[in-house]
C-alpha cells in the first residue's frame, strides 16, 4: 500500500479539534461507567472531557483498538426515527367534520455532513450495504439519504484481530479501504493515510495543517507490509475462501434439509444478532397518537420475532424458530447475494459476542457447508 | 459508495402517504364492509391510475398503516374501492370510520399485476376462495368492461357458507347475462343452497380448456394455493400462464422494511402477483 500522508500521533486531538468545527465528527469512545465502546460526538467527548479533569475521574476514553458494542448504523439509521407529523383539526362551526394536515419531519438542510473517524474496515462495508438498500434500491429513502450525505468515513485498519472476527471468510479484510473514503493504519509514531476518495478530498485540503509534510514512505510502507501479512493470518478459517455466488449455491441446496433444526435448537429468538448487526436493515413502522396529534415513527425490527411475518389473518409463514434462523442466515449469506450481489454478512463478529446462548453465525453456516459435501 | 457532498437535503418522502377521504361505506358480509375512497389531491388523484392486481397502503392515523388490494375496476379514474374485512387494528378502527373521515393512502404499489393485455384472446379461468375474491374483482370488470377481446371466461368462487360470499347482486346478475360461466361452492351450505358444496380445488378437474390458449388467475388463503396448483399441474396447465396473488405481512410496502421478502423476491414491489414460474423454486413461497 502506498502512503499518500502522514500524520503524525500527537496532531490528531487538535485535528480533529479542528475538524469538529465544520464537520460533525463522531469517534469511538469507551464509556467507562457503562462498560460500552460508543460513538460519540466529538464536541459531547470534549465537554465531558474538560468536565471531569477537575474531579479526576474519566468517564470517556478514544479508543481505537476494539470495535464499538453497537454497529454505528445507528448513525445514519436510527432505531427509532420519526417519519412525519400528522394532526386531526376540528372545525367548530361543523364538528362533524375533520380535517388533517400532515408535515414531514425533514428541514431543508438539518444535518451537517458526518466524519465518523476510527471506523473499522468492517463497519465501512456495512454502511456500504446499507447503501445499497437505501439509497439505491426501488426508491430513494431520503431519510437515510439526508442523514448520510456529505458524511465521510474514515477508517482505521485493524492491528489487533479478536477471537470474533472474520472478515476474510465473507471477502473483507483487516486492511480492507474499499468503502472507506479515508484509509489510516497506524504504525509506530502516527497515522499513514492509504487513501483518499473524490469526497474526502475537501477534508483532506482543509487540515493540510496537520499533515506531516516528510515522512520515509518507504520505511512506513515495510513496516504497513508487516501488519497487513501477519493480521489476516490471525482469523480462524472456518471455511475456505467461497465467493458470493457459490455461497448462494450452497444455501440454495440446503434450504429444505435437516440441518437447520440442529443448528437452532439452542436459539431462544432474542434478536440481539440483529441489533447489533451491521447490515441487518428490517424496520417496522408504529404510530403515536395523544389528543389530536401524533406521530409515525420507525423503529428497527428483527426477523427471529414470531410476529415479524404473522398476518392479521393468524398465518405465518414462518412460525417455526428453525424456519426463522434459516430465512435470517440466508438472508444474508443467499437472498442478499441475489438481490444486491454482496454477502450481508461483514465478519465484525458482533453477533457472536452478544448472543447470550453462544450461537456461532460461523458454526451455522460451516455445518450448512459441510452438510452440502455428505 | 460515492456520494455527492454537495447534495441536497431530500423533503419529499416515500413513506408519507397522500391523504383521502372515504366517500362511501356499504356492508358486504357482516364481516366486510366496501369502502369507497377519493384521493383528496386532484392531481395525485389524476395520477392514481392502478393495474388490476396492485394494492395500497391504506393508513388510518394514529393506529397503523396496512395494505389491501383494489377491488374496483382500474378504469374508475375518479375513486376506488377497497373490500375490507375486520381482522386486524387498522381493518378494525377502519370498519369504526364513517364517511367523510380522512385516511391516509400509498400507492398503487407493486409491480406484479395480473396481465390482462396478455390474456387477450384466450381463455380466463379466476379462482377465487374466500376475500380472495377481493383483489380479483379487478381484473373481473377489467374483462367485463372489454368482454369481447377474451375467448371463454370462467369464474370458479369458493366460500365457508353462502353468508360470506362477496358481491352476491354482482354475480346473481352476471350469472343471468351468461357472459361468463360461474361454478360456485361452499363448504358449509345452508338449505338455501343449490350450487356446489366443497372446496374450490374440486371444480378445477370440471375445466375443459386447453392448455394452450389458456390463462389462470388465482388468489385465496396460503392453504388453497397449494391445492389449486396440484390441480392445474394435473391439467397440464403451463406455469407461465398461471398468476397467483400472494400475501405477506408488509410495513412498509415500498421495498425497504424487507418484511415481505421470500427468498429474494420483495411481494410488494416484485409482487403481489407472480407467475407460477416465477415464485417454483422459490422455498417457502406456497
Amino acid at each position: 500500500m502506498k502512503v499518500l500522508e502522514f500524520i503524525d500521533k500527537k496532531n490528531i486531538d487538535t485535528w480533529l479539534d479542528n475538524v469538529s468545527g465544520k464537520y460533525e465528527v463522531f469517534l469511538p469512545v469507551r464509556d467507562m461507567e457503562n462498560a460500552v465502546i460508543e460513538f460519540l460526538n466529538y464536541k459531547d467527548f470534549k465537554r465531558t472531557g474538560s468536565q471531569q479533569e477537575a474531579s479526576g475521574k474519566k468517564r470517556f476514553e478514544a479508543e481505537y483498538k476494539e470495535k464499538t458494542t453497537m454497529s454505528p448504523k445507528h448513525l445514519f439509521f436510527p432505531a427509532t426515527e420519526k417519519l412525519f407529523d400528522f394532526e386531526y383539526i376540528k372545525d367548530i362551526k361543523n364538528p362533524q367534520k375533520t380535517g388533517l394536515e400532515l408535515t414531514t419531519a425533514e428541514k431543508e438542510d438539518c444535518y451537517p455532513g458526518k466524519v465518523l473517524f476510527g471506523l473499522k474496515p468492517c463497519d465501512a462495508d456495512g454502511i456500504a450495504r446499507l447503501d445499497k438498500v437505501f439509497n439505491e434500491g426501488y426508491k430513494e429513502d431520503n431519510y437515510y439519504h439526508n442523514k448520510r450525505k456529505g458524511s465521510i468515513l474514515v477508517s482505521i485498519g485493524c492491528k489487533e484481530i479478536f477471537p470474533d472476527c472474520f472478515c476474510t471468510l465473507v471477502g473483507g479484510n483487516p486492511f480492507n479501504f474499499e468503502n472507506a473514503d479515508i484509509g489510516m493504519i497506524e504504525v509506530s509514531h502516527g497515522y499513514a493515510i492509504v487513501k483518499i476518495s473524490e469526497n474526502a478530498e475537501d477534508l483532506i485540503n482543509f487540515s493540510r495543517q496537520y499533515l506531516s509534510k516528510d515522512f520515509k514512505a518507504a520505511a512506513i510502507e515495510e513496516e504497513i507490509e508487516n501488519l497487513v501479512n501477519s493480521s489476516s493470518k490471525k482469523i480462524i478459517q472456518y471455511w475456505d475462501k467461497t465467493s458470493p455466488d457459490d455461497m448462494a449455491a450452497v444455501m440454495d441446496k440446503s434450504i429444505n434439509t435437516g440441518v437447520w433444526d440442529v443448528i437452532t435448537s439452542k436459539c431462544i429468538s432474542c434478536g440481539a444478532c440483529t441489533y447489533v448487526c451491521p447490515t441487518c436493515f428490517c424496520f417496522n413502522l408504529r404510530d403515536e397518537q395523544k389528543n389530536l396529534k401524533g406521530q409515525r415513527y420507525r423503529c428497527w425490527d428483527y426477523c427471529m420475532n414470531n410476529s415479524y411475518t404473522l398476518e392479521a389473518s393468524g398465518h405465518n409463514p414462518r412460525a417455526d424458530k428453525s424456519q426463522r434462523y434459516k430465512n435470517k442466515v440466508n438472508c444474508k449469506y443467499n437472498y442478499n447475494i441475489k438481490r444486491n450481489k454482496k454477502i450481508y454478512c461483514v465478519g465484525c463478529g458482533r453477533c457472536i459476542e452478544i448472543c447470550p446462548v453462544s450461537m456461532d453465525i460461523r458454526e451455522a453456516v460451516k455445518m450448512v457447508i459441510t452438510d452440502n459435501k455428505e | 459508495m460515492v456520494m455527492d457532498l454537495k447534495e441536497k437535503t431530500k423533503t419529499e418522502s416515500i413513506y408519507v402517504p397522500d391523504i383521502a377521504t372515504i366517500t362511501e361505506i356499504k356492508d358486504l358480509t357482516p364481516t366486510e364492509k366496501q369502502f369507497k375512497i377519493k384521493i383528496d389531491d386532484p392531481v395525485k388523484r389524476k395520477n392514481f391510475n392502478f393495474l388490476p392486481g396492485q394494492f395500497v397502503e391504506l393508513t388510518v392515523f394514529g393506529i397503523g398503516e396496512a395494505p389491501f388490494s383494489i377491488p374496483s375496476s382500474p378504469n374508475n379514474k375518479d375513486y376506488f374501492e377497497l373490500c375490507v374485512r375486520s381482522i386486524g387494528s387498522v381493518s378494525a378502527a377502519l370498519h369504526r370510520m364513517k364517511a367523510g373521515d380522512k385516511v391516509g393512502i400509498k400507492g398503487p404499489l407493486g409491480k406484479g399485476y395480473f396481465p390482462y393485455e396478455k390474456m387477450q384472446g384466450n381463455n380466463v379461468v379466476i379462482v377465487a376462495g374466500g376475500l380472495g375474491m377481493a383483489p380479483v374483482r379487478s381484473i373481473l370488470l377489467q374483462i367485463l368492461e372489454d368482454r369481447k377481446s377474451y375467448k371463454d371466461v370462467t369464474l370458479i368462487y369458493g366460500c365457508v357458507d353462502p353468508q360470506s360470499m362477496l358481491y352476491k347482486d354482482e354475480i346473481k346478475k352476471l350469472q343471468e347475462s351468461k357472459e361468463l360461466d360461474i361454478k360456485l361452492t361452499v363448504d358449509r351450505p345452508d338449505n338455501s343452497w343449490k350450487g356446489a358444496v366443497g372446496v374450490c380445488t374440486n371444480l378445477i378437474p370440471q375445466l375443459k380448456y386447453q392448455p394452450q390458449d389458456t390463462y389462470i388467475i388465482v388468489c385465496g388463503p396460503p392453504v388453497m394455493y397449494k391445492f389449486v396448483i396440484i390441480e392445474l399441474e394435473e391439467k397440464k396447465y403451463k406455469p407461465e400462464n398461471i398468476f397467483l396473488s400472494l400475501e405477506r405481512r408488509m410495513e412498509c410496502g415500498v421495498g425497504k422494511c424487507n418484511h415481505c421478502h421470500i427468498g429474494n423476491k420483495l411481494v410488494c414491489v416484485d409482487g403481489p402477483v407472480f407467475s407460477l414460474w416465477e415464485i417454483k423454486n422459490l422455498k417457502e413461497a406456497i
